[in-house]
């Protein structure tokens, strides 16, 4: 229950709900590289990330991945699929080894139902969803690639990242494929433009992750980086 | 690929041209009786002891097709369980690899997008394969003196001319020029077949599969690489193909003096596992009869399945297995006609846009699982999972069993 509590879509709930949100919701483990729920699947839970980071992606027809986003603790996904009853959108997997809390559609309701107040913080989840993929069908549209890559950084530092010396390190691995996918660009300028980030020692990249030695200055360098393009 | 309004007066055309001058014969298929069927076992008579006076052997195989068809129905409402109970306690525990592996085999067997760029490799050949592959059976039927399908002999007096036409229409599909006529000639070649009958044409409507897509492709189809079949377009390959089958599984029944003809010629047709299966618990007394019923139930089960949807990828790869096998072992290069449903099979086995007629009872069913009305939900399971496969099959084969044989054979 204490877990629960922390979590900021009960945090609202006094210790009577969090009690009866107890018995419905389910905790699960899964390892690194584990996917969720497959894209298409008509399973219709909701998860909380109570801790580790997921990504979110969909897949092209000829198998490419595109990761729409990642997220970290205190995070909720698969709400779409809770409220529509359609398939899922879009699949998910752990990026690290992740704990992870799901409620089923029938049981979510019931407890919807007596307690309205989740359901506003549902949908401030669904209000956020939809304004980063407002944003982001417009960066793909205006912003060149090393925006786009900034951004991601400092998203994955945001919701993955774990403090690390003086900066932030993102443990789980992505390649250059996988930033590639989730910015819409080549892996070959992802490469060119990762090691040119090293060289401004925006980044470290080592052998358990990429290390953010500086988030102000990474941040900078995004409201910068229309310059470079 | 849109469709074509101009696509009918060309297709009428090609028919009233080709009625002129070319003639149709027997199959180069033997299909002659080696020794005589019993008759009476397909026919009412008083003294079977079947319901309705149909034949207890007849029945029992209907009943056994009955059982494997409403399996498949109920197999297919409940597909989303079983898969996620295989996925999360087999597959998982594996390891994430598996898991993934698991996923791409229980989307193709379910007929969901199987996303790997294999597949998808593999698919855009298939989609060429059935694009080009009529361009080799005209060329073959051309260079062996018959019109589209090499069992149908040219006469010889508009021979040159007819293989003539048949190798420029072989060159314009290779070549992917003109591809809505192409579509209409191979449809007024078609509608042609009508001359020689209603069982001819039946018996050529796989033919029918291929063009589909020539007729809903643009005029400039040479200047474009045709992709992946719309959903509509797939779903027209599914269903002629799935009701070829089909209906061509009935006329097994009706005129089974021709099926068994040819199992007598070509016993290696015999041994077919599902048929063997369809005539379990039959007379041994009756066993060339039970094996020409189960041979045609075989086929309007994958032909019905095909049809709404259900397994298509599953069905598809049995039939493009049996009819290379018919084309390279049994039968040889006179059924190369086969090349026709093997190339419409592939396609629908690396298909992306799969959908289900039965899709509308499933929504229904989810609906109902959703509101937590479970009666409902196992009533829209259980329910038109048995209607539908007594429907399909018992109506037809008790209408059979009034076939006047007489008439059949004069």
């Amino acid at each position: 229950m204490q877990e629960l509590a922390q979590v900021s879509l009960f945090s609202k709930l006094n210790p009577q709900e969090l009690q009866k949100l107890g018995a419905i919701a389910k905790k699960q483990n899964f390892g690194p590289g584990t996917v969720v729920f497959f894209e298409g699947d008509r399973s219709d839970s909701l998860y909380v990330i109570l801790s580790g980071s997921v990504k979110i992606y969909q897949t092209t027809n000829d198998g490419r991945e595109k990761i729409l986003k990642t997220m970290g603790k205190g995070e909720i996904f698969g709400e779409f699929s809770v409220i529509d009853g359609q398939p899922r959108s879009a699949a998910v997997s752990t990026l690290e080894k992740a704990e992870l809390l799901s409620i089923n559609h029938k049981d979510f309701r019931n407890f919807a139902t007596a307690s309205p107040d989740i359901l506003w913080k549902v949908l401030e989840s669904l209000s956020e969803r939809l304004r980063k993929t407002t944003e982001d069908v417009t960066d793909i549209a205006f912003r060149d690639v090393p925006y786009r890559l900034l951004k991601a950084l400092i998203e994955l530092a945001e919701t993955s990242g774990q403090k690390y010396k003086d900066g932030v390190k993102i443990a789980a691995h992505f390649s250059s494929q996988d930033l590639a996918n989730r910015v819409a660009a080549n892996p070959q300028r992802i490469s060119r433009l990762m090691s040119r980030f090293q060289d401004e020692t925006l980044i470290q990249v080592e052998d358990d992750g990429l290390v953010v030695p500086d988030m102000k200055a990474l941040k900078k360098a995004l409201e910068i980086s229309q310059d470079w393009g | 690929m849109h469709c074509q309004g101009r696509v009918f007066r060309w297709a009428l055309a090609a028919g009233t041209l080709a009625s002129q001058a070319a003639f149709a014969h027997e199959r180069f298929v033997k299909h002659k009786l080696k020794v005589p069927l019993h008759d009476d076992f397909f026919l009412q008579d008083p003294k079977w002891t079947g319901p309705l006076h149909m034949q207890p052997d007849m029945v029992r195989v209907g009943v056994n097709c009955f059982v494997v068809l409403g399996a498949f129905l109920l197999i297919w409402f409940l597909r989303q369980p079983i898969e996620e109970f295989a996925l999360n306690k087999i597959f998982r525990p594996i390891g994430p690899k598996a898991h993934k592996w698991g996923h791409l085999i229980a989307s193709f067997l379910t007929d969901k997008p199987v996303k790997n760029s294999a597949f998808y490799s593999v698919g855009e050949w298939a989609l060429l394969v059935y694009l080009r592959v009529p361009g080799l059976v005209l060329m073959y039927s051309a260079t062996n003196d018959s019109l589209v399908m090499p069992s149908f002999p040219l006469e010889p007096q508009s021979a040159t001319i007819f293989k003539f036409a048949q190798v420029l229409l072989a060159i314009l599909i290779l070549t992917q020029t003109l591809l809505p006529l192409c579509g209409a000639l191979i449809l007024g070649t078609y509608v042609y077949l009508f001359r020689w009958g209603w069982y001819v044409a039946l018996d050529a409507l796989p033919v029918l599969v291929v063009a589909v897509a020539y007729i809903s492709s643009p005029w400039s189809s040479h200047k474009i690489a045709i992709g992946e079949p719309s959903v509509q377009q797939m779903r027209w390959i599914r269903v002629i193909l799935g009701f070829s089958f089909f209906a061509l599984g009935w006329v097994k029944v009706w005129n089974h003096d021709l099926v068994a003809g040819v199992a007598d010629n070509y016993p290696s047709v015999l041994e077919d596992p599902m048929v063997k299966f369809f005539a379990l618990g039959t007379n041994p007394y009756y066993k060339r009869e039970t094996w020409v019923m189960s041979f045609a139930l075989a086929e309007v089960l994958s032909g019905f399945m095909l049809t709404i949807g259900v397994f298509s990828r599953i069905w598809a790869s049995i039939m493009a297995f049996v009819f290379t096998k018919l084309m390279l072992i049994d039968f040889g290069w006179s059924e190369i006609v086969h090349m026709y449903p093997i190339g419409g099979t592939l396609s629908v086995i690396f298909s992306n846009k799969l959908t289900s007629e039965l899709d509308f009872i499933e929504a229904k069913e989810e609906r109902a699982g959703r509101e937590g009305n479970n009666l409902k939900q196992f009533a829209l399971i259980v329910g038109p999972a048995i209607a539908v496969a007594f429907l399909i099959l018992f109506p037809m084969i008790y209408l059979l069993t009034f076939t006047d044989r007489a008439a059949l054979r004069s």
